[in-house]
């Protein structure tokens, strides 16, 4: 028993760039022992993105026509299993998408294979195969192995592998949909809303400030600040009730969560529970704060212990 | 109509924890317990069905797996709504993972027979986002992940629902019922319980039952009946935040040459 | 373990012993209450006594609230140079204390000492001799540096290093003269901001080529308003800026400011103190809503105009208008009409708004403006008692603190399910019975005297 099979996803016309990570892991795994590297793809025309799967060190992409093109759990599930149950690989790589979270944990638990998600490391040791990932927000690291499991599905964490390139030789094979039972029905896909003027859970540049403002009269610099700067402005909790800044820009448990935030520079904010569950996901978090304890900083991917009044009077010089 | 809605107690993190000596796990002394963040908005839009169909007679029942202490999440949900809870624990259990957990849960939802299951889409302390859908494997029931929208009323075969998807982009699906749904946040905006409701939750009855009760064989629970085992713990080693240090000028010149960067301007 | 927290600071011996049975009894606890912003100092005392474990040490090191003896404790019991770098940064340490650590060969104790405005110039002098250019840097910013320790720092290049020195207030004149020259924009600029720079100085770099240095200067108050006037129409924003936020110009410039085509520039002229009514009216019906809720939040903003404000198109600058304390009776009734978060939230703040709009505030669906009156420290007990049983725990945690809660109030709060609740319950209870023991004393003693 060996193999590597990759699910590759796609959605409206489009394969995911994770499809691709996918198969970086799979090649990696596919140097620390030698073993085929298949790639699924289930589409209702497979040919559409077979041919992009043809990657190097992929040795065969094997096509699913499904009825439908959108996403489908029971078809994805129905296909899966009996595809691992024919081909019996030992390691089956999907990427960690919001579709991968309906199927995969029903295909582990059906197949009794060994099971983990979000899985950024994966590697042999000897014929064991250990899976890395995270745990407490990210403060911890655990490694996990399968004892006794001939079969192991990983979801495998998006932005962590680069997507694979170069052109291979994979053979071409169909494979056929078994008999199932469909319990749900896509309708539509509704797109996100273009965002009004202020709503900051839109905005992918924000520069937040908190009680370390001190009064009314300094918003105004920091407002003038961000705005030379191209950033959205926010706020924590009591800054918005004292008046200083509208109820629509606070962030936070009783404000907004600023779900496409990119760059988050927290000023004069201490880091509330409160205030971190509205933009602790954010990628890059700078935060800027006299207080080198203020919880702020074990978010944050950047740290500035000084006075925010200097330092933003020396961003002001450098935006000007 | 029957929903059952499982919660779980989570662990979060003393901020400087310390792992055991062995590698396994962190050291119970610097967990702080709380109600997974998830579960206030399964639980949330239970409830808001509920109150939508007042003359109905909806019936909404939290359950979790855990120890004595996993009571008071159980109490948190009661306390904003519903009369009667259940707990699932005996020793075997202990070091169940999702799966384990989730055959667990699909014996009490048998017991049950609830019309739905509302599970969170996630826990905010292993993050596994596994153990929803695990439920509904073992009892073979439609599912659907990351919902955060839902149309249903008691008596419905079908349940319309919006799955939350990547970029804001949304799904719209209908869904037979029954089924196992994973509720994401921001489906509802959870209430806050009254200072009545956290008195009254007190006296509300919570049945407690082993692994042996809801039939289950030793095998079935516990690090036996899991996909996979923790073999051990580590610290990350770059966890902390990059300290940018130097004069005032210096410290905005390097902020300045990140954010750039970071906007793109590379 | 609150009520007890929050009873420890003023029971006596005997009283503290027990309530540190409580306090002290897990690990954990101990741990929690080492760093937690509400423990009081009498605790933190008591807890380096008890405390063997290292980690402990350090966080009561670290604690704002630690006092001068207990830090003495620490460093007189402990040779770990990370509690000693600890207590060296610490805000209540004395120039006493700091003059007797023992910095040498420890690179984190030194820049503790640097970064502390109690330390000596004497220690500096003595650190500065080999200090690396990050110290450097810190002790040129440091207050107590004198003419010398800045000479010598100066000679030591740099760019930054010599910014730091031209901006300490102690900078001799001779160096201001080469900072004024000095090639770089980032040394020039800080001289500018120097707090004791002299005027003519101030003047000379008016006319600068760089905006930036042109901008410091205007911002320093040292500047005399007079002068400027001396630079008309700069081409740079930020200068025009800084021009607009400077107190007493003349009529004249100011209403040039008012037309300039920066916003910025208008709204802070519309938040100026010393522009004048005319002006303000002007700016009152700009087209950029953010420049006439600047007006409105103008302390020196007449009241006709605020009528006029009360009624823009824009809820946010509605909002300006109702958190004013000066505002009169008719506006405040209309505003406590509207439905908009934000102007409810100024309403329910207001000292005078009426009884009946308070009410309706606390009972509004909207947890965060039920908040308000919390926030507003002349709200009347009959509205604040309609929060006692607020749902939202943050709000009940606020009200705890009110001033103008009595004891029955306080009570009831000590039942409550939320510790913070209870701990700022159990703290508002002891301090009002020390106040009255002390009024009763006083009134013995009054009496006696007699």
């Amino acid at each position: 028993m060996s193999g590597l099979l990759v699910i590759s996803e796609h959605r409206q016309g489009e394969l995911t760039p994770a499809s691709l990570e996918c198969i970086t892991a799979a090649r990696r795994l596919k140097t620390e022992k030698n073993q085929s590297l298949m790639v699924a793809v289930l589409a209702s025309d497979p040919d559409q993105y077979s041919a992009q799967l043809n990657l190097d060190g992929v040795d065969e992409i094997i096509r699913i026509n499904t009825p439908e093109d959108e996403f489908q759990v029971d078809t994805h599930e129905a296909a899966i299993g009996a595809l691992i149950s024919e081909r019996q690989p030992t390691v089956i790589l999907v990427p960690h998408s919001v579709d991968a979270w309906s199927y995969a944990p029903v295909i582990a638990m059906r197949g009794n294979y060994g099971f983990a998600t979000d899985v950024f490391g994966i590697s042999y040791e000897g014929d064991e195969l250990v899976a890395t990932r995270a745990a407490y927000a990210e403060k911890i690291h655990m490694e996990l192995d399968f004892p006794n499991k001939n079969t192991v599905l990983l979801t495998v964490r998006g932005n962590t592998f680069k997507p694979a390139e170069g052109s291979g030789n994979a053979e071409m094979t169909d494979f056929d949909l078994p008999e199932f039972e469909m319990h749900t029905q896509h309708v539509e896909f509704i797109e996100p809303e273009a965002g009004g003027d202020v709503d900051i859970t839109q905005a992918e540049y924000m520069l937040s400030i908190g009680r370390g403002i001190a009064a009314e009269d300094n918003v105004e610099e920091f407002l003038e600040l961000a705005d030379s700067m191209g950033f959205t402005v926010g706020c924590s909790r009591p800054i918005a009730d004292s008046g200083w800044l509208p109820k629509s820009r606070q962030v936070g448990q009783s404000g907004k969560t600023v779900a496409d935030c990119n760059v988050y520079i927290a000023m004069g904010i201490s880091g509330s529970v409160q205030h971190m569950a509205g933009m602790k996901h954010v990628p890059n978090i700078i935060a800027v704060n006299k207080d080198p304890e203020a919880s702020i900083f074990s978010i944050a991917r950047y740290g500035v212990v000084a006075d925010l009044f200097e330092i933003a009077d020396e961003l002001r010089n450098n935006f000007a | 109509m029957k929903i059952l809605v499982p919660v779980k107690q989570i662990a979060a993190l003393d901020e400087d924890f310390e792992l055991l000596d062995d590698g396994t796990g962190v050291d119970p002394d610097y967990l702080d317990y709380e109600l997974n963040e998830w579960d206030d908005y399964s639980y949330e839009e239970a409830l808001r069905i509920m109150e939508a169909n007042d003359g109905e007679n909806v019936e909404v029942v939290p359950v979790t797996v855990g120890p004595e202490e996993a009571d008071d999440a159980l109490r948190r949900c009661l306390a904003k709504g519903g009369e009667r809870g259940i707990r699932v624990w005996d020793d075997a259990i202990e070091g169940s993972d999702p799966s384990a957990i989730a055959r667990i849960l699909a014996k009490v939802i048998e017991r049950e027979q609830p019309d739905v299951v509302f599970a969170g889409t996630l826990s905010s302390d292993h993050a596994f986002a596994q153990t929803g859908m695990n439920i509904a494997a073992v009892l073979g029931w439609p599912h659907a992940a990351v919902v955060n929208h839902l149309e249903l009323n008691p008596g419905d075969t079908k349940a319309t629902v919006h799955r939350e998807l990547e970029g804001g982009l949304e799904e719209k699906m209908t869904i037979d019922l029954p089924a196992v749904l994973a509720i994401q946040l921001g489906i509802n905006e959870p209430r806050y319980a009254s200072l009545r409701g956290i008195k009254q939750a007190k006296r509300k009855e919570i049945e407690v039952l082993s692994h042996v009760d809801i039939g289950l064989a030793d095998d079935d629970v516990g690090v036996a009946g899991s996909l996979s085992r923790v073999r051990r713990m580590v610290m990350p080693e770059k966890g902390q935040a990059e300290i940018i240090e130097g004069t005032s000028a210096e410290k905005a010149a390097r902020l300045t040459e990140i954010i750039k960067e970071l906007q793109g301007v590379a | 373990m609150y009520i007890a927290l929050a009873l420890h600071p003023f029971a006596d011996a005997a009283g503290r012993s027990d309530l540190e049975r409580i306090l002290f009894a897990t690990a954990k606890r101990r741990r929690q209450l080492s760093c937690a912003p509400y423990t009081p100092d009498s605790v933190l005392a008591r807890m380096s006594h008890i405390a063997a474990d290292s980690k402990i040490k350090v966080r009561l090191a670290r604690h704002p609230a630690t006092p001068l003896d207990t830090l003495r404790e620490l460093v007189s019991c402990n040779d770990s140079s990370s509690i000693i770098a600890v207590v060296a940064a610490h805000r209540n340490a004395t120039a006493v204390l700091l003059a007797e650590l023992k910095w040498y060969g420890s690179e984190a104790i030194q820049k503790a000492l640097c970064g502390n405005r109690n330390t000596s110039r004497k220690t500096l002098a003595e650190i500065v001799v080999q200090a690396p250019p990050e110290l450097q840097k810190d002790i040129a910013r440091h207050p107590n540096a004198d003419a010398n320790l800045l000479r010598d720092l100066w000679g030591r290049g740099g760019v930054y290093l010599r910014g730091e020195v031209a901006a300490n207030e102690n900078c001799p004149a001779d160096i201001q003269e080469m900072a004024e020259k000095d090639a770089d924009v980032l040394v020039r600029r800080m001289l500018a901001s120097n707090p004791a720079a002299q005027v003519e100085r101030l003047v000379r770099l008016l006319n600068d080529p760089a905006p930036q240095v042109r901008a410091a200067s205007i911002r320093n108050l040292l500047l005399p308003p007079e002068e400027v006037e001396t630079l008309s129409n700069d081409p740079s924003n930020q200068v025009r800026r800084s021009k607009a936020r400077r107190a007493g110009l003349s009529t004249n410039l100011i209403e040039r400011l008012a037309r300039d085509k920066d916003h910025w520039v208008r709204r802070w002229v519309a938040r100026n103190r010393t522009t004048p009514d005319e002006i303000l009216r002007q700016l009152a019906e700009d087209d950029i809503a953010e420049v006439r809720r600047a007006v409105a939040r103008n302390p020196s903003c007449p009241v006709e105009l605020l009528h006029e404000l009360a009624r823009d198109p824009n809820s946010w600058v509605r909002a300006g208008v109702a958190f004013r304390d000066d505002l009169p009776e008719s506006i405040l009734l209309k505003l406590a009409q509207e439905e908009d978060a934000d102007i409810l939230t100024g309403i329910g703040q207001n000292t005078n708004t009426p009884l009946r709009n308070l009410k309706r505030i606390a009972e509004h669906s909207d947890k965060d403006i039920r908040r308000a009156v919390v926030l507003n420290n002349q709200a009347p007990l009959v509205v604040l008692k309609l929060l006692l049983d607020d749902p939202y725990p943050l709000n009940r945690a606020m009200l705890a603190g009110h001033p103008v809660l009595t004891a029955a109030e306080h009570l009831r709060l000590l039942d409550d399910p939320e510790p913070q609740v209870r701990f700022t319950a159990t703290q508002m209870m002891v301090r009002k019975s020390i106040k009255n023991r002390s009024a009763d004393t006083s009134k013995i003693k009054a009496n006696s005297a007699e």
